[in-house]
């Protein structure tokens, strides 16, 4: 008879480890999701590979999470992991913020603060306790030098349920990651020189704004854009009542021309809703600027009307309700559209919501130059209509309910990308002064034709972060209605990221997911029915399997 | 082999403690999936087989050795164990056929709970289009930890006869197969080094993994190994025991 010996056992425990080591040393998984939605995205792996430094993702979603969290914090667990596995210089931690003795949350919970990380407040059970917990829904990413916060969360939409929410949030978090680790792994944040009157506002807006905080917005002039030129990554121009110097616009074609990409955000008329509100009537005049003639020779015209949309924000207005008593109702007002993105293209779609636009002028394009490639950006709902300027306008037609008979003009062009080779703007056009500018930065005027890729959007509003005697409200602050429109801030920071890195975060961001809700409604209808599948059916099963095997079995035997 | 099979798989059903046993389990499947809060898919809300997976995942933890057990443990209990060793049939055969009888329940008390997730896609609020290959790949898995499960069970009851004795020492092992090495893992000492080797010597850490439609070669290494190196240890153990 054989021996038992402990030492056989021991080597099997030890040719066991060594088979399961090995096989994760040389681990491939197969993702049996339909969307591949645990796969590393390519780009994330090369992304992943051009950090020279050890990075590490600390994980605040910890601790007692509610149920519906479960699923993403999953998810998040094996995308880190993930992350890993493929680059072992990656450290995950997990931070659980209300773990610690007092002091110490107090004072990590200040330094969130002072970063904007802010706490949602859920209602968590753990066994038959049920209680409010203070969840942090962010991960920083840093290395050495920086450390960048990302919120999980998606900004919930009216109507949106946080399930839906929650859902979304999952397939927006792929991208907000890999921005944040090439952000990380650059040198320096891309600079974006703001030019125009309104440079300054919009400079300390954007500086201010957790949402712009992958680029240096710099207020800028021509000597500051020339004398930067190389260092240049991207141009805004805003322009609204006052046109661009010659200057401005000298350094503009002169720096743009060398490849910087550059957004125009441009008002074409001159009406603001503050003058109506005012007087109650404006005159709505079409200005005409410089910059529209260096627009023209890309293909593109600035209509002198305005657009009014049947989609729109809304604005206080005083009603007669048939009483005595005047009421303060919020009303559609067709001229503050809410523009819809171009799904098709990367470089303004998965934006959460629609723009909210104001005084919005069409855009036309023109067959020619051949040479630019136009594509369309940016544009209104199906309802809309357009009136020639000049014109007054007043609160007048509010009064009665539009005619949707009379909104029939279709979606129009509000925001459109033309790139490709262009004359030089100022090709037999120099002055002494334009001459003696260049001269002063030792720089020759290209007679070449240039290279330009800009996107051009009618309206400035829609970019100004908006202001009262109080200070700053963010970017996209419908100061009207008291609410955010966050996609006019992730529009900027959208067309940013493609001019200057190009689309590939954003394609990922594109992504569908085949992750779906249960539908309650449809369970709640028919409780009964689900609750007999659920259990009834596999019982009934069971005993009748039973039944049947016994009563068999007796018969077997039977004598 | 196949005598052996079924010899096994009919005394399971011989007595109510099969039809018992099988029922509660359903039945606990049933309250935690849809009615306790918290634990159930309307809290959870997406239409997804994770949660129906993991659940089962822990619910065999116990399941299996409750019904595992008894196969060896019978053989001392009614002394036909010293009937096997004058037939002269291979242990290792014995014990294969106890395997896979104790696997075949396993696989009724899954066909048996199948209807869980036929609702779960049917309330798909997007598409009712269910992702076979997903749900083939986690029922795989799946089916994997059940034999990990019943392998322990079968090696725990081959060193300790007494059959409670059997159940609880192998619920242990099982679970701290199942999380020991994850919790390990979540020590601050082994923090960005041990931490991810732990956390692979895991049971829960590839339960989890092909219950989200993510098959591993490690995963399925880890359920072979661990299934044989069991089975082999347990035939060790009873060929070389003394009567």
């Amino acid at each position: 008879m054989k021996q038992f010996s402990i030492y056989k056992v021991f080597g099997s425990v030890f040719l066991l480890l060594g088979v399961i080591i090995f096989s994760v040393l040389v681990d491939t998984q197969w993702d049996l999701t339909p969307d591949k939605r645990y796969t590393l995205n390519p780009l994330a792996k090369q992304i992943v590979r051009s950090t020279d430094e050890p990075i590490v993702i600390t994980v605040l979603l910890e601790g007692n999470v509610p149920a519906s969290f479960r699923n993403y914090r999953a998810y998040l667990d094996h995308y880190l992991s993930e992350l890993r596995r493929y680059d072992r210089d990656v450290e995950i931690v997990y931070k659980d913020v209300n773990k610690g003795s007092p002091e110490e949350k107090l004072q990590f919970r200040k330094f969130l603060a002072s970063r904007n990380v802010v706490p949602i407040n859920r209602q968590v059970s753990s066994g038959d306790q049920v209680s409010q917990e203070l969840l942090f829904p962010y991960i920083s990413v840093h290395d050495d030098d920086d450390i960048i916060f990302i919120n999980l969360l998606s900004n919930q939409q009216p109507g949106q349920s946080e399930e839906e929410g929650l859902v979304e949030a999952q397939l927006a978090f792929e991208a907000k990651l890999l921005r944040a680790l090439r952000q990380l792994s650059k040198v320096r944040k891309p600079q974006v020189h703001v030019v125009g009157a309104l440079s300054q506002l919009i400079t300390e807006g954007y500086n201010r704004d957790e949402r712009m905080s992958g680029y240096e917005f710099i207020n800028s002039d021509p000597d500051l854009l020339l004398e930067n030129k190389d260092s240049v990554d991207a141009i805004i121009s805003v322009v609204k009542k006052e046109d661009l110097s010659r200057a401005e616009l000298l350094s503009i074609d002169v720096v743009s021309g060398g490849d910087v990409p550059m957004i125009w955000l441009v008002d074409k008329t001159q009406t603001t809703i503050d003058s109506l509100r005012r007087s109650g009537s404006t005159m709505a005049m079409g200005s005409s600027f410089q910059f529209e003639d260096y627009l023209f020779r890309t293909g593109v015209r600035l209509a002198p009307e305005l657009i009014m949309d049947l989609q729109s924000s809304t604005i206080p207005q005083v009603v007669n309700n048939g009483s005595s008593t005047e009421q303060a109702q919020m009303m559609n007002f067709p001229f503050h559209p809410l523009i819809m993105s171009n799904d098709l293209t990367p470089l303004a779609a998965k934006l959460n919501s629609p723009v909210a636009a104001y005084f919005v002028s069409p855009l036309e394009l023109l067959e020619f130059p051949q040479s630019v490639m136009k594509e369309v950006l940016l544009s209104t709902s199906p309802y809309t209509k357009s009136i020639k300027t000049p014109r007054p306008i007043d609160f007048g037609f509010m009064q009665i309910r539009p005619n949707p008979e009379e909104y029939q003009k279709g979606p129009l062009t509000v925001g459109v990308k033309v790139e490709g080779r262009v004359k030089p703007y100022f090709q037999n056009r120099l002055t002494e002064d334009d001459r003696s500018l260049l001269s002063k930065y030792n720089i020759p005027y290209t007679l070449d034709s240039q290279y330009i890729k800009q996107v051009i959007i009618s309206d400035a509003d829609m970019a100004i972060p908006p202001r009262d005697k109080q200070g700053y409200f963010p970017i996209g602050y419908n100061v009207l209605e008291g609410r955010m429109y966050d996609a006019n801030a992730e529009l900027i920071s959208n067309l940013l990221e493609s001019l200057i890195d190009g689309d590939d975060i954003l394609a990922i961001a594109q992504k569908t997911t085949s992750l779906s809700l249960i539908d309650k409604q449809k369970f709640y209808k028919s409780q009964t029915f689900y609750y007999l599948l659920l259990l009834a059916l596999p019982l009934v099963l069971l005993f009748f399997s039973y039944i049947v095997y016994h009563w068999l079995r007796k018969r077997k035997y039977a004598v | 082999m196949k005598a052996l099979i079924l010899k096994e798989f009919k005394d399971y059903w011989s007595n109510s403690f099969g039809l018992i046993s099988v029922a509660v389990l359903l039945l606990l499947a049933f309250l935690f999936l849809w009615v306790f809060p918290d634990s159930n898919y309307l809290s959870y809300g997406l239409a997804e087989g994770d949660l129906y997976f993991q659940f089962f995942s822990y619910l065999l933890l116990f399941a299996v050795p409750a019904y595992t057990v008894g196969f060896l443990a019978n053989e001392y209990r009614f002394g036909t164990e010293e009937l096997l060793r004058s037939l002269q049939i291979n242990w290792r055969s014995a014990l294969l056929a106890k395997f896979v009888a104790a696997l075949l329940v396993l696989l009724m008390i899954l066909v048996l709970s199948s209807t869980h997730l036929y609702v779960i896609y049917k309330l798909n609020l997007n598409s009712s289009t269910i992702p076979l290959a997903q749900i083939i790949g986690s029922y795989v898995g799946l089916i994997g930890v059940g034999a990990c499960y019943i392998a322990i069970s079968l090696m725990v009851t081959s060193f300790v006869q007494q059959t409670t004795a059997s159940f609880v020492i192998s619920v242990f092992v099982c679970f701290m197969l199942f999380s020991g090495f994850n919790l390990l893992s979540d020590l601050p000492v082994f923090e960005g080094g041990l931490d991810f080797w732990l956390e692979r010597l895991s049971l829960s850490y590839h339960a989890d993994q092909i219950g989200r439609g993510i098959l591993r070669l490690s995963t399925l290494v880890y359920f072979t190994a661990l299934v044989i190196w069991s089975i082999w240890l347990a035939s060790f153990r009873l060929n070389t025991k003394e009567v």
